[in-house]
């Protein structure tokens, strides 16, 4: 048994692995490179920070659907079902009328990513995809299920810190993800409002889920929806959420109590 | 470990501010249908014995902390048959009235964890906060 901590940059963002594996070192470290790799991929296919890339082409109209690898056409579906589950809060299609489906495609990748050690047989780690954390079943060590929820400033902030701490150990929950304006403004639309405005009534939430890309996709949706998000999201099965107002206020849907970390002795 | 910055704010009582906000509304329609509300709740038999056959009116408008909630009642031989809400900006989540969560969310702050969920970190975010906190280092 060894253990292993990675660091990757891609898509802008962090992706950390850390955890312990049986594997021989060496090959823990080349699973780790073919997760990576897949987050380089899906960066590659879906960047609209690169102009060279499939999306950014198709965004440009410079190709067509077709013309894409078929990737695309899943997340496309993808998207369009996740449109569906969340009443319209959920939307890649921007307000200029584009397709973005960045809400999806970084926890789409992270999860694929983590099937790659998973399915190697290593199940003892968790996976920090730029903020949003998946956390493996075979996690043995206490403090690796219990997740800190950043305070809504930037963590390059001098005030940066913790808001709270979840736990979600034996919870039968293995995702978390966050939305907020904290770290790269209001980046988020609202595809139901008249001019698609970007939502403000929330500054933070952060949905838990057995998966991470249900727990991203309905964190960016409840972001975009603003405070009936609190009501629309206590009638979705298997997910809880925690709101941070603009007022500063914090609630969440009526689970979520039971996930707040115990204090240690 | 840093205290929360937030401040606690008194939570009002379940269902508190849509009983005022009831009362408000009936109030305002009162006048037209007779409702001696006091005496007699909507959640009774209420009192509208002044209307005659079949009639619904709407209340003002009234404004409240989280937002507007202006009430339709449908009266048939005198009796409140319904009570809807017109409008209700209030979102539904402050009508559920979750309680808030400061102290538990407080409580749990000293315990240790292994990851920071947040909005998405950018690369430069995090190289920025790294820095910062090597710069700390002793």
């Amino acid at each position: 048994m060894h253990t292993f901590d990675h660091t990757e940059l891609c898509m802008g963002t962090v992706f950390r692995f850390a955890g312990n594996s049986a594997l021989p070192p060496v090959e823990t470290k080349q699973l780790i490179e073919q997760a990576c790799a897949i987050l380089h991929e899906a960066d590659r296919i879906f960047s609209l920070y690169k102009p060279e890339s499939p999306l950014s082409q198709l965004a440009a109209g410079k190709t067509n659907l077709a013309g894409c690898p078929p990737v695309v056409s899943e997340i496309w579906d993808a998207c369009d079902q996740w449109e569906k589950t969340t009443n319209g809060f959920f939307s890649a299609m921007t307000p200029q009328n584009t397709f973005d489906p960045s809400g999806l495609v970084k926890t789409w990748a992270a999860q694929l990513a983590a099937d790659v050690l998973l399915n190697a047989g290593v199940r003892d780690f968790t996976l920090n995809a730029g903020g949003d954390i998946f956390i493996a079943d075979g996690v043995t060590d206490a403090v690796n299920w219990r997740i800190g929820i950043s305070k809504t400033v930037s963590i390059a902030s001098p005030e940066a810190g913790v808001l709270t701490v979840l736990d979600l150990k034996g919870t039968g929950f293995n995702s978390m993800a966050t939305s907020g304006s904290a770290e790269r403004g209001l980046h988020i639309w609202n595809p139901k409002a008249p001019g698609k405005e970007s939502a403000q009534e929330l500054l933070q939430v952060s949905v838990i889920a057995k998966d991470l890309v249900t727990a991203d996709v309905w964190a960016t949706a409840a972001f975009a929806e603003g405070i009936r998000a609190v009501s629309h999201l206590t009638e979705v099965p298997d997910i809880q959420a925690l709101f941070i107002f603009a007022d500063g206020q914090i609630t969440g849907t009526p689970g979520v109590i039971e996930l707040f970390a115990k204090p240690e002795l | 470990m840093q205290s929360s910055n937030f401040q606690l704010t008194p939570i009002e009582p379940k269902r508190g501010w849509k009983a005022g906000a009831a009362v408000i509304g009936l109030l305002s329609v009162g006048a037209g249908v007779g409702v001696n509300f006091f005496l007699n709740p909507p959640t009774s038999t209420a009192d509208a014995s002044g209307s005659t056959g079949t009639q619904t009116v709407t209340g003002d408008t009234i404004s409240y902390r989280y937002g507007e909630i202006q009430l339709e009642i449908t009266t048939t031989g005198g009796q409140i048959k319904s009570i809807t809400e017109k409008v209700a900006t209030a979102s539904p989540g402050y009508d559920t009235a979750f309680p808030y969560l400061h102290d538990d969310a407080i409580a749990a702050q000293g315990t240790s964890f292994a990851n920071l969920s947040g909005a998405t970190f950018s690369s430069e975010a995090y190289r920025e906060a790294l820095a910062s906190a090597i710069s700390k280092l002793q």
